[in-house]
């Protein structure tokens, strides 16, 4: 597929994040239903990894499967060098291209934009895992667990609760809401600043807005690093 | 279709799917209803509450609780609330109290309601209130059930340190103890009724050492107030030993010892500096990276990343290492240095200040509190008054006083400025900064004087900017912006350090922050340096008479601890050398008198070399010295380990670690949820503590009466068995003229909590609902019967909000509120009268620029070899560990290890690459081994490696084997590296050695020398 990406590759340029305009984020906004998303501020992000850990305990993710990673590198500033700290999950995709593929309907986009996963119906067999773009669905290499993909923690915000990362968030990086609701405190995030997404050209629309992150960002490096190997 | 026969039809294994699609097509149409939550959050948690979307409102889910507790991730000792399974008795998950100002930066008021603050975390309201436990307290959600911990009665099956081990009943341990015999079959062992001696001396000849009853070691944890104070009441004051060691010497506490000599005396107290976060403009962050270790992570983490987006803060991490926190995007910046050197670093902040004069001079020369109350200055400074600078005089080094020159008072003398003449200091309105001048006595005499800040300068321009650009590693250019950033925002900065900066000067390192932050005026200043307010000390309440025994013993009369903290001028050596006419001078080990803080590692190293004795008997209570104390000598270990070299050891903990490996006995103890609470916490600038009481029922085995075995009931059990003071029947003294008992830990726990309770000015009002909501209903029901009506509410009021957070207005005219003035000192007249052990001079007033040196004065250079030990050595505290929490799940699987991180340049020129795996070896010969990592984010020339890795001999790591059978390690917890035990010793000391701050004796152990070599 040509898409934006892959042309400024050709053309040897460098990969800047785009700009995703606000209205875009909020059209068709509807008070029927509900439009899940969430915003993670870069800048605030301290690095803690508490949102890993209760993410983890909170959805009883095998060891090694985790569903919420903190990308963390070293990157050049003025004549020194800073640090970016950014958290990556399944962004609950408006046009996923991971829900397709599942041979078993086990995995699919619920009324308020959750992607789920009907762990009493999935096979294990880990075909949406290759599907996902970003990587954010975590597979069981022995093929005989479902893969664990973030659902924004589906339990608890049914329940009117905040999902786990979002309320362990110590330097309050992390925004939950409904793009519905025009009084909730992510739409007047998302309006109030310049947000990005990650693989913006792969056209599947993610729910996870990033602010801070500088355009030079290069997502497909971040998405690609080993989160374990910073332990600083 | 099942899983099998889809693998059948597509024929290949699963994980080589099909190229991934950009179909659109809406496949998940064809679902038409969701499932239900049981079938999409399998194996999530049930949810705590259940929020009414029409109202609100919010509703317990049935079959959980909820409870509070202090959090024990780190030392930074938080407030969390618990989420408790009631059928199983397990906890769920842990997150922040909304009370506690350490889990959010805007804390709920107290009298909230406990289910209107649940209700305020949730839904769109909760962002807002967002109360957080960090990563480390998160993951230690598991520490009650951990499948190696240890709740049985321990026995060793074989050579001590073999890791075999015998379950035996508590009785028979506590019996065998007590009464001694041939325990193991290696002969007589001495047990504690026998080894308590009071009418022997613990050596011989030495009276200053005490009785032989100090021939009892322990190591104990002094972050949990409750237990912490009983443990010391049972060994200071019951039993009688003065050698009770904990971590702080090994920690950091030189820092914190030389940061107070700014604002107090030696001995009156140690500071920890950190920035006005609401209203700071600029900050220094040494040795430490802001939001990553030294206070809490959440209120941290909150005020810097408010900080960094409102774009206000301006912030620079001095660090060998460049951490998380310096984000790219926002006002940080990292700026490298070597390790170890952060003294010269401060030197020529220092220098460059005085050269441009970016001082406060009229804060300075306040020489008085009316001068500064005038001025609107909340302290005044010594910095205008004279100093008798005349080596013959008597009285050289200390103030001269007013009655030397004819003036009808004792208060120093100063200049005044107005005047131009010398004045009684209490008298003038400012002082003159800068004298250096001769004046003429009462008796006619000259006496040189100069200022107190004339002599701080001169010490800080007495070496060049070059010097200390070579040393620091960090160009003149650089120096010169951070001294100029630092001092251009008025009173609105800060310089603030943690424990990575300790080196042989860690002393003098904290000193010359507290001197910075005083020549801008910061300290207590909005948007300056701020500092806790403090704590309620439990047995310092009135309620009940914790901190005394009848018939039992205060510090003066157990003698001196083994570690010399004390005044060798006093000691039996000084005394014999004077009697025989021998040179005084250097004493035969350290003496700290300056540093009173219970060095484990040092008593140890006393040990080793059985002078002034050996110990025989160690307890070991929740602490890990082996582990902790960097650099221990090898014959330390192999003190502990010689059953003729130490009788008897018995570790007090959860779990088998590098310490209790070592112990004969194992009596296992309360995890962190499992216990009663009223701590400090790091970071707080509320007054006030955080407590709780047991949210699930110990997991330790009972004992006969079906109490469960513990710390305290422990020690009851030996101090009624050996009928020490202090335990039992009418052991405590109530204000009332009443007598308790003390049989029981919540005889202990609840008289505690009355006392806290009692000491807080306006504790909430109770309501059934909160007493439900909060779990203190349940947590009361052990208390209520040692309490009185009255006291019951009282601590209930403080288990229901989780502890107790004074609210107050945060500034009073322009300073932080609550802290009284005082008199800064630019020079601490009170250091001089110290003496050093070893060269037999006075210690200076004023912190001064030497290079590492060892305990004889020697620099580290003279003995350590440049060309064979290249690299400068430091440790760091990485965001997710702490020295024990290998053992909790989650953070072995987001931490699995750590590395020996290197500059990519320094690397190429060594030969070295990334993911090789290297040695680190220490002028001592001591090594370790790790994977080495390379970026551009270290200084060169050095290596940086976190600390809490490596624990091959501790927390399930290693084998074990209990009852015959063999329980193998558990290999992601013994990964990374631990570096502590390749720490260098100190060679200008003889036999065993640490490696020493040279002023207050504490751990030294960063900018060592070191070399990294691969290992093929």
């Amino acid at each position: 597929m040509i898409n934006r990406r892959t042309m400024l590759k050709a053309l040897g340029s460098g990969i800047t994040l785009t700009l995703i305009p606000t209205a875009q984020i909020l059209a068709g906004n509807n008070r029927d239903t509900k439009k899940l998303a969430m915003v993670i501020d870069v800048r605030r992000c301290t690095g803690c990894l508490s949102c890993s850990v209760a993410c983890a305990i909170e959805n009883g993710t095998p060891k090694g499967m985790t569903r919420n990673q903190v990308r963390q590198f070293s990157t050049p500033q003025d004549d020194s060098f800073g640090t970016m700290a950014i958290s990556t999950q399944c962004a609950n995709c408006n046009e996923p291209t991971c829900i397709e593929p599942c041979p078993v309907a086990a995995t699919a986009k619920n009324k308020n934009g959750v992607v789920y996963i009907n762990q009493d119906t999935c096979i294990a067999c880990q075909i949406c895992v290759e599907h996902c773009p970003y990587g954010a669905r975590a597979g069981d290499k022995n093929a005989q667990l479902p893969p664990e993909k973030c659902d924004f923690c589906i339990a608890r915000s049914s329940h009117g609760l905040l999902p786990a990362c979002v309320e362990s968030c110590a330097g309050h990086a992390r925004i939950f809401g409904d793009l519905n609701d025009p009084d909730s405190k992510i739409v007047a995030t998302i309006k109030n600043n310049q947000v990005y997404t990650m693989l913006e050209a792969e056209g599947t629309k993610p729910q996870i807005y990033y602010i801070g992150l500088p355009e030079t960002t290069e997502d497909e490096k971040v998405l690609a690093l080993n989160y374990l190997n910073w332990q600083r | 279709m099942n899983r099998r026969k889809f693998i059948t039809n597509i024929g290949v294994a699963a994980g080589t799917a099909a190229a991934a699609t950009t179909a659109k097509a809406a496949n998940y149409k064809k679902v038409k209803k969701d499932p239900p939550l049981s079938s999409v959050a399998k194996n999530s948690l049930t949810p705590e509450f259940t929020v009414d979307e029409a109202t609100g409102d919010i509703s317990q889910t049935p079959g959980q609780r909820m409870a509070f507790q202090r959090c024990f991730g780190c030392f930074d000792m938080c407030s969390l609330r618990v989420r408790v399974d009631e059928k199983t008795d397990k906890i769920l998950r842990v997150n922040g109290n909304p009370y506690c100002e350490n889990n959010s930066g805007d804390p709920l008021p107290l009298d909230m309601p406990v289910k209107e603050a649940f209700k305020s975390l949730t839904g769109d309201e909760g962002h807002k209130n967002r109360a957080t436990a960090c990563g480390r307290g998160t993951a230690a959600t598991d520490s009650v059930d951990d499948e190696r911990r240890i709740t049985q009665v321990l026995k060793r099956a074989g050579k001590r340190g073999e890791g075999k081990w015998k379950t035996i009943p508590y009785e028979q341990a506590l019996n065998e103890i007590v009464e001694g015999g041939n325990l193991f079959g290696e002969g007589k062992v001495a047990g504690l009724r026998e080894i308590r001696q009071l009418d022997k001396e613990a050596a011989p000849g030495s009276p200053e050492f005490g009785s032989a009853a100090n021939h009892l070691f322990s190591t104990y944890l002094g972050d949990n107030a409750p237990r912490s104070n009983f443990y010391t009441r049972f060994m200071h004051n019951s039993w009688g030993t003065s050698n009770i060691g904990k971590k702080s010497a090994y920690c950091g506490a030189q820092q914190r010892l030389g940061l107070a000599l700014a604002a107090v005396d030696p001995l009156q107290g140690a500071w920890h500096a950190h920035p006005d976060w609401m209203e700071a403009e600029y900050a220094i962050f040494l040795g430490t990276s802001p939001g990553n270790s030294g206070n809490s992570l959440n209120s941290l983490g909150r005020q810097l990343a408010d900080a960094r987006v409102d774009n206000k803060l301006k912030y620079v991490s001095v660090d060998p290492l460049l951490r998380t926190t310096p984000s790219a995007n926002t006002g940080g910046e990292w700026v490298p240095i070597k390790p170890g050197r952060d003294t010269p670093f401060l030197f020529a902040l220092m220098k460059l200040m005085f050269d441009n004069d970016w001082i406060n001079t009229s804060h300075l020369s306040s020489p008085n509190a009316k001068a500064a109350k005038d001025k609107g200055e909340l302290h005044h400074t010594n910095a205008s008054h004279l100093v008798i600078t005349d080596v013959q005089h008597p009285r050289n080094g200390k103030f001269l006083l007013s009655s030397e020159v004819g003036l009808a008072s004792e208060n120093p003398v100063v200049f005044d400025s107005k005047t131009g003449n010398f004045a009684d200091a209490e008298t003038v309105h400012d002082g003159e900064l800068f004298i250096d001048r001769v004046v003429t006595d009462t008796n006619g005499k000259t006496i040189q004087v100069k200022s107190a800040l004339s002599i701080l300068r001169a010490e800080a321009q007495r070496n060049s900017l070059a010097t200390y650009a070579t040393a620091t590693g960090i160009s003149e250019k650089k120096l010169e912006q951070i001294a100029r950033d630092f001092s251009s925002h008025g009173r609105r900065s800060c310089v603030m350090l943690s424990t990575a900066s300790n080196s042989a000067d860690g002393f003098v390192t904290g000193w010359l922050t507290g001197l910075l932050n005083t020549l801008i005026g910061s300290h207590h200043a909005k948007g300056g340096a701020a500092y806790w307010l403090g704590f309620h000390n439990g047995s310092k309440g009135d309620r009940y008479e914790l901190g005394k025994v009848d018939g039992g013993f205060n510090a003066k009369e157990i003698g001196i601890r083994t570690s010399r903290e004390g005044k060798y001028e006093l000691s039996t050596e000084y005394k014999t050398k004077l009697a025989n006419n021998e040179p005084l001078y250097p004493a035969n080990n350290p003496w700290m008198e300056i540093a009173p803080v219970k060095h484990a590692g040092e008593m140890l190293t006393s040990h080793a070399n059985n002078d002034p004795y050996r110990f025989r008997a160690f307890f070991s209570w929740r602490n890990n010295v082996v582990y902790g104390n960097s650099g221990l000598s090898p014959e330390v270990i192999d003190s502990l380990k010689d059953p003729a070299k130490l009788g008897l050891s018995v570790g007090i903990d959860c779990h088998l670690n590098e310490t209790t490996n070592l112990c004969d006995y194992i009596i296992p103890d309360l995890s962190a949820h499992e216990e009663y609470a009223a701590d400090r916490m790091w970071g707080s600038e509320m007054k006030g503590f955080s407590a709780g009481a047991p949210v699930v029922t110990p997991r330790t085995v009972k004992d006969k009466q079906g109490r469960h075995v513990c710390m305290e009931r422990f020690l009851i059990d030996i101090a009624l068995m050996m009928d020490l003071p202090g335990f039992g029947k009418d052991a405590i003294k109530t204000k009332d003229g009443r007598r308790v008992d003390l049989f029981t830990l919540e005889d202990w726990s609840a008289r505690y909590l009355a006392n806290v309770a009692y000491m807080c000015k306006k504790l909430p009002p109770v309501t059934k609902e909160d007493m439900v909501w909060s779990g203190a209903e349940r947590a009361m029901i052990p208390l209520n019967d040692k309490l009185t009506a009255e006291e019951r509410t009282a601590v209930a009021a403080v288990l229901s909000r989780g502890g107790y957070y004074e609210a107050q207005p945060r500034y009073k005219n322009g300073f932080l509120n609550g802290h009284p003035g005082r008199c800064l000192r630019i020079y601490n007249e009170a250091v001089t009268n110290f003496t050093h052990a070893y060269s037999g001079k006075p210690y200076p007033g004023i912190p001064t620029y030497q290079p590492n040196h060892f305990w004889n004065g020697d620099s580290w250079e003279k003995h350590w070899s440049k060309e064979e030990y290249p690299l400068l050595f430091s440790s760091y505290k990485s965001a997710l560990r702490s020295p024990y929490s290998v053992a909790f799940k989650r953070t072995a699987e987001f931490s699995p290890q750590n590395y020996i991180y290197m500059n990519i340049h320094t690397a190429k020129q060594y030969g070295l690459t990334s993911g090789d795996k290297v040695r680190i070896t220490s002028p001592s010969g001591l090594f370790t081994d790790g994977e080495l990592q390379t970026d551009e984010g270290v200084v060169q020339g050095a290596i940086a490696v976190s600390m809490g890795f490596g624990h091959n001999r501790g927390f399930g790591g290693d084998d074990r084997v209990i009852d015959g059978k063999v329980i193998k390690g558990i290999k992601e917890r013994a990964t990374g590296t631990n570096v502590n035990p390749m720490l260098p010793t100190d060679p200008t000391r003889t036999g065993a050695s640490l490696l020493l701050d040279y002023w207050t004796g504490c751990t030294a152990r960063h900018g060592v020398s070191v070399k990294v070599t691969r290992l093929s």
